[in-house]
C-alpha cells in the first residue's frame, strides 16, 4: 500500500475496533476544508464558485480540532480552497498532530517555502502536494505559469527540511498516459516524494472547463495504461493496490461516501466531499440522517463518471481489511515501501 | 386504484410470493407469455418480481433492488412512470428494510465469473443481472400497461456460478442441474451457498413485493390507464 507502516497500524486498529463494535458506518479520513477561498482557479475545480462572503469565512482552530474529534477519523485530510492561505494553519495543523491525527496537508505549494519554517516535520504531518503534469500541463491546468516550477522547489525545501511529502495528481481528458508516467517517474527519481496520490477529476458541474473530465471507460483505458508502463514498479503510491486495481477496471466497487465525511466552513457536507445537497450542523446527523443508500455509481447519475478517492480508497481499505491475501498484498506494499 | 399484476419469472419465486403472484417462465419464453397474459386486459401495472445476480459489490445476497431503469445490450434504456416508481420506493422507505433504487440489466445467458461480471459492472452500472425483467416491461410498454421491477439478489458480484447454472436457460430443469451438480463434488460448496442465498434471497422478495404492490395500488389513475404507462407524459400522480 506504500503508507507509512505506522498509519497502516493505526487504520488497522482503528478499523477493527469498529468491527468489533460494529458500527457499519465509520469515517476513515475527514476532510476538512478550513476555507474555500483560493490562490488559484483550476480548470477542474467545483470548490471556488462559492459567493465572496463564504469565501471570506474560515474555520477557527477550534473548529477544526473540534470536527477531527467529532467524528474520530484516524486521518484528517486538509484541503479547500488553499488551505496555505489561512493564516492560523500551522496552529491547525499542530493541534490536530498533538490530537495524534494523521494529517495530510493539501497545497498547491505556491506559499509552502514561505510556511515551511512554521511547520514542524512529524510523522503524523504530510505535505500532500498538487502536481497535475509536468511544467505544461501542470500550469495549463491551474491557470498560472510558474506555478509547476514553485511546486518543485517547494517540495525540494520541505524535504530539506525533514517534511514527509507526497503528491496528489488529477487525471484529465488532457492527461496523456505518458506524461502522467513521466511526472511520477520524475516525483520518484528526482524529487524523492515519499509516496503519490492519483485519482481521475470529478466532474463538478460547476468547474470552470467541462471538456476537461474523462468519462468513466476512458478513465479506466487511461489508468490501464499508466499503471502498466515498465516505471511502475519504482513508483510509490499512498493507496490500496485494491484502489489501483479498481482505477484499471479490474476490480468491481460501489462508493463508500460516508468513508470520507466532508467539514467545511458550512457545516457537514451532504453527501461527499465531490457532491453538495446542503449541511448538517452534527457529524451525528450526517451519518445518521443521510440516506446513503441513494447515492454511488448505478444510483445517482452524479456518481456516473466518479472514481474518485474520496469515494471509494474506503472501500478498498475495507476490502483489504476483510481479506487476509489482500491484507499481506498490502503488507507487503508498505513494508517494501512499494506499491504491489 | 391501479391493478397489479405481479409476474415472477421462476415458479420458486411465484410460490415464494403467494397466490397473487403468476409465474410467467424464465428466459426468452416470459415475454410471450405475458404479452398473451396482457391481451386479456384487466391490469394497469406489472410488477415483475424475482432474483437476480448482483452486480453491485456492496450488494449482499438477499438485496433488494428497485428498479430505476431498466438496462440490455444495444436497446435503449427504458424507465418506469415516476408516479408509480415515487410511491414504491417512498413505501420501502417507510417500511425500512434496506434497498436500493438501481439500474437492472437484463442479459441471455448467465453472466458466471467475477471478471465478466466486474466488466458488466463497469459498462452498466446496473445494481443486480436477470435474463427476463427488460423484456417483460418493453411488451408491457407496447400493450399500454405500466411496470415495476423489484429483484433480490441470489449470487452476489464477487461470487462465481457452478458450471452447470453458466448455461442455464429458462429451459433447464432443476433435475438436470441436481444430476450436474453431483457429479463434480467440487462444487458442492458453491452450490450450499448459493442454496442458502436463494433463501435469502426469496424470503426478501417476500417482504418487499407486497410493500411496492400496495403502493403502485394506491396510486390514483387520472388519466386513461393504458396511456398512463407512456414514458414521457406519466398521466397518473401520487395520492
Amino acid at each position: 500500500m506504500g503508507i507509512p507502516i505506522r498509519q497502516a497500524l493505526a487504520v488497522s486498529g482503528y478499523l477493527a475496533k469498529q468491527k468489533l463494535k460494529g458500527n457499519k458506518r465509520y469515517p476513515l479520513v475527514l476532510m476538512l476544508e478550513p476555507l474555500y477561498r483560493c490562490n488559484l482557479a483550476c480548470a477542474g475545480c467545483g470548490k471556488i464558485q462559492h459567493p465572496e462572503p463564504i469565501l471570506d469565512t474560515y474555520l477557527t482552530p477550534e473548529q477544526c480540532w473540534d470536527a477531527a474529534a467529532e467524528c474520530g477519523a484516524p486521518v484528517v485530510s486538509i484541503a479547500g480552497g488553499e488551505p496555505l492561505v489561512h493564516p492560523q494553519m500551522a496552529e491547525i495543523v499542530d493541534g490536530l498532530v498533538a490530537r495524534k491525527k494523521f494529517v495530510y496537508l493539501c497545497t498547491n505549494a505556491i506559499l509552502l517555502e514561505r510556511t515551511l519554517p512554521r511547520l514542524t516535520p512529524s510523522p503524523y504531518l504530510t505535505i500532500s502536494v498538487h502536481m497535475d503534469g509536468m511544467r505544461e500541463l501542470h500550469d495549463a491546468m491551474v491557470d498560472r505559469d510558474g506555478v509547476f516550477d514553485k511546486a518543485v522547489s517547494a517540495i525540494r525545501a520541505a524535504k530539506a527540511r525533514g517534511f514527509r511529502v507526497s503528491t496528489n495528481t488529477t487525471v484529465f481528458a488532457d492527461s496523456k498516459p505518458e506524461q502522467v508516467g513521466r511526472l511520477f517517474t520524475f516525483l520518484v527519481d528526482d524529487l524523492k516524494v515519499d509516496g503519490m496520490m492519483v485519482s481521475p477529476g470529478y466532474d463538478y458541474p460547476k468547474a470552470p472547463n467541462q471538456s476537461v473530465f474523462l468519462k468513466r471507460p476512458q478513465m479506466i483505458e487511461t489508468f490501464k495504461k499508466i499503471l502498466s508502463m515498465p516505471d511502475r514498479k519504482r513508483w510509490r503510491f499512498f493507496h490500496t493496490p485494491l484502489f489501483l486495481d479498481f482505477l484499471q477496471g479490474k476490480q468491481a466497487m460501489q462508493c463508500t461516501a460516508w468513508g470520507n465525511p466532508t467539514r467545511g466552513v458550512l457545516g457537514w457536507q451532504r453527501p461527499c466531499y465531490l457532491m453538495n445537497e446542503g449541511y448538517v450542523p452534527t457529524f451525528k446527523q450526517l451519518i445518521e440522517e443521510t440516506e446513503w443508500d441513494r447515492y454511488g455509481y448505478g444510483r445517482d447519475a452524479r456518481c456516473t463518471n466518479c472514481m474518485a478517492h474520496c469515494g471509494y480508497e474506503a472501500t478498498a481499505v475495507k476490502a483489504t481489511m476483510a481479506s487476509p491475501l489482500e491484507g499481506i498484498r498490502a503488507g507487503i506494499g508498505t513494508l517494501l515501501g512499494k506499491a504491489s | 386504484m391501479t391493478r397489479v399484476m405481479i409476474v415472477a419469472p421462476m415458479q420458486r419465486e411465484a410460490t415464494a410470493l403467494g397466490r397473487d403472484a403468476i409465474a410467467i417462465g424464465a428466459g426468452s419464453r416470459a415475454a410471450a407469455a405475458l404479452d398473451a397474459r396482457l391481451a386479456e386486459g384487466a391490469c394497469d401495472l406489472v410488477l415483475i418480481a424475482g432474483v437476480c445476480g448482483g452486480l453491485d459489490p456492496s450488494l449482499a445476497a438477499g438485496s433488494v433492488i428497485l428498479g430505476r431503469s431498466l438496462l440490455t445490450a444495444d436497446r435503449p434504456e427504458i424507465v418506469p412512470v415516476p408516479a408509480y416508481y415515487d410511491a414504491a420506493r417512498r413505501a420501502l422507505r417507510r417500511a425500512g428494510g434496506s434497498f436500493v433504487a438501481a439500474s437492472l440489466l437484463t442479459v441471455e445467458r448467465p453472466i458466471g465469473s467475477r471478471a465478466d461480471r466486474t466488466d458488466a459492472w463497469n459498462t452498466y452500472g446496473a445494481g443486480g443481472v436477470d435474463m427476463e425483467t427488460y423484456a417483460l416491461a418493453e411488451v408491457a410498454v407496447r400493450r399500454g400497461v405500466a411496470w415495476l421491477a423489484v429483484r433480490t439478489v441470489v449470487d452476489e458480484a464477487a461470487a462465481s456460478l457452478p458450471a452447470a447454472l453458466r448455461e442455464w436457460n429458462g429451459d433447464t430443469d432443476d433435475r438436470a442441474i441436481a444430476r450436474e451438480a453431483l457429479r463434480n463434488p467440487r462444487e458442492w460448496l458453491a452450490y450450499a451457498k448459493l442454496a442458502l442465498s436463494m433463501r435469502r434471497a426469496l424470503s426478501s422478495l417476500a417482504r418487499a413485493v407486497p410493500i411496492v404492490a400496495r403502493a403502485a395500488e394506491s396510486v390514483v389513475v387520472t388519466g386513461d390507464p393504458r396511456a398512463s404507462a407512456s414514458l414521457e407524459i406519466p398521466l397518473v400522480s401520487a395520492r
